[in-house]
């Protein structure tokens, strides 16, 4: 029976058209040093499967080990608050969210273009295993990020963390 | 006797349902391959192992799969019977929960305190049915006296579990609760994180023979109340597969990576 389901399963998945969503920012990290920022993303259209977006937005730093997700959740794209983030911002106080995507309440919604993301927490190690993470430093105001789309034959055309150095 | 922050830290993985015997499975190669391509020319200094079990399985299997091929003599026949039965059978003893399972668990606790007392910081990421086992594997570790003291992750056999493709949220496996760590006495008391990686169309996780998506956002977050001391935080990842390519697919996803990557620095 399986084996049955299988061609009609892999003709349909090949039908898959893969997009990533891309874009790097140069901006100060919470220690203060300027790094480079990427954003990412990733979906999945099939035309005659079910659609699939992925699940986060992802943040990667330059030279440092920290990846930031903003998850989608019915509160929209956000940047969950973890053991190790510190609030900076009055409004993660209270909400334990370090951080939106503010185009949208869906990775479906996400279009190529600018997106506004925000920061309010930064990181602070516990004990003696923690090293230092930092990512884009916290302020008020989004960060925009010019995000292009492309084409991808698969996802381990995802581009990597900015290499230190550069 | 205590993990040092200074030695390399360690992935235990922990494959699932699978054919074959214990000489077939790589994925920790996977996984360290995965997180190597992840760092951007960052130093960390890590290594992967497999719990294997697979053997364990075939060998309590071996009688009734001798059996049943008596009845079949076409070679064809026999070759996908057994394949078929080899991998349901192992469904069956997690879910029997008899001594086989009792076995396979414990030889993942014993493996987990071998590291433990070589001080390495350890971390578990398990796939499919070998999700149940290491989820029982760490409520027995935290059950254990003198592990996981909340003020002090030095006594932590273990530093997080990352599930990938879980079946543990289906009604027949019956698990709904992490067993609490403590409250911890100091004004910062470390929490265990656990993270929960799932693709919609995974049908090992989603329950549904054709694929059809599973919705919402929860699965595991449900087992724990925050003062349990851990950090639980389900995230849905998007394979790029469909059906059962996806449920394998998420050993090379580079959103994995990046995370596994932040997990253990």
């Amino acid at each position: 029976m399986l084996c049955g389901w299988l061609p009609a399963v892999l003709l349909v998945s090949g039908c898959a058209h893969h997009y990533m969503y891309s874009r790097t920012l140069e901006a100060p990290d919470s220690l203060g040093h300027t790094r480079q920022h990427l954003l990412y993303w990733n979906t999945t259209v099939r035309p005659l499967w079910f659609d699939s977006r992925e699940g986060s937005v992802r943040i990667l730093e330059q030279c440092s080990l920290s990846t930031i997700d903003y998850d989608e959740q019915p509160a929209g794209i956000v940047f969950r608050q973890r053991e190790r983030d510190e609030p900076v911002l009055e409004q993660a106080r209270e909400t334990h969210l370090c951080g939106r995507i503010l185009n949208g309440d869906r990775i479906i919604d996400l279009r190529p273009g600018l997106i506004d993301v925000t920061v309010a927490c930064r990181d602070r190690p516990r004990d003696r295993f923690d090293t230092p993470q930092p990512y884009l430093e916290a302020r008020e105001a989004p960060y925009q990020f010019q995000v292009a789309r492309h084409e991808v034959k698969d996802f381990s055309e995802i581009p990597k963390r900015p290499a230190c150095g550069n | 006797m205590a993990v040092d922050p200074a030695k390399p830290k360690r992935v235990l993985v922990v494959h699932g349902v699978e054919a074959g015997t214990d000489a077939d499975l790589h994925q920790d190669r996977l996984i360290d391959s995965l997180v190597r391509s992840r760092l951007g020319g960052m130093p960390l200094s890590f290594g992967t192992e497999l719990y294997h079990y697979e053997n364990i399985n075939d060998r309590a299997q071996r009688r009734l799969r001798q059996v049943i091929q008596l009845f079949l003599t076409n070679m064809l026949a026999r070759a996908g019977v057994d394949l078929t039965l080899d991998l349901v059978l192992d469904v069956l003893i997690a879910l029997k929960d008899g001594s086989t399972a009792r076995t396979i668990r414990q030889g993942l606790v014993d493996r987990l305190l071998e590291i433990y007392r070589d001080g390495h910081p350890c971390f578990l990421v398990a796939h499919s049915l070998g999700t149940i086992y290491a989820f029982d594997a760490v409520n027995q570790l935290i059950g254990s006296k003198g592990l996981f003291d909340r003020n002090d992750r030095g006594s932590w056999p273990l530093f997080g579990l990352v599930t990938l493709g879980s079946p543990i949220g289906l009604r027949m496996f019956n698990r709904s609760r992490v067993r609490s760590l403590g409250r911890g006495d100091r004004p910062f008391p470390r929490t265990f994180p656990w993270l929960n990686y799932w693709d919609r169309t995974d049908p090992v996780v989603s329950g549904s023979f054709y694929g059809k998506p599973r919705s919402g956002y929860k699965i595991v977050e449900r087992f724990g109340a925050t003062s349990s001391g851990w950090e639980i935080t389900d995230r849905v990842i998007d394979t790029g597969k469909v059906w059962l390519e996806a449920h394998c697919g998420y050993w090379t996803h580079p959103g994995l990576g990046d995370d596994l990557v932040s997990l253990l620095a």
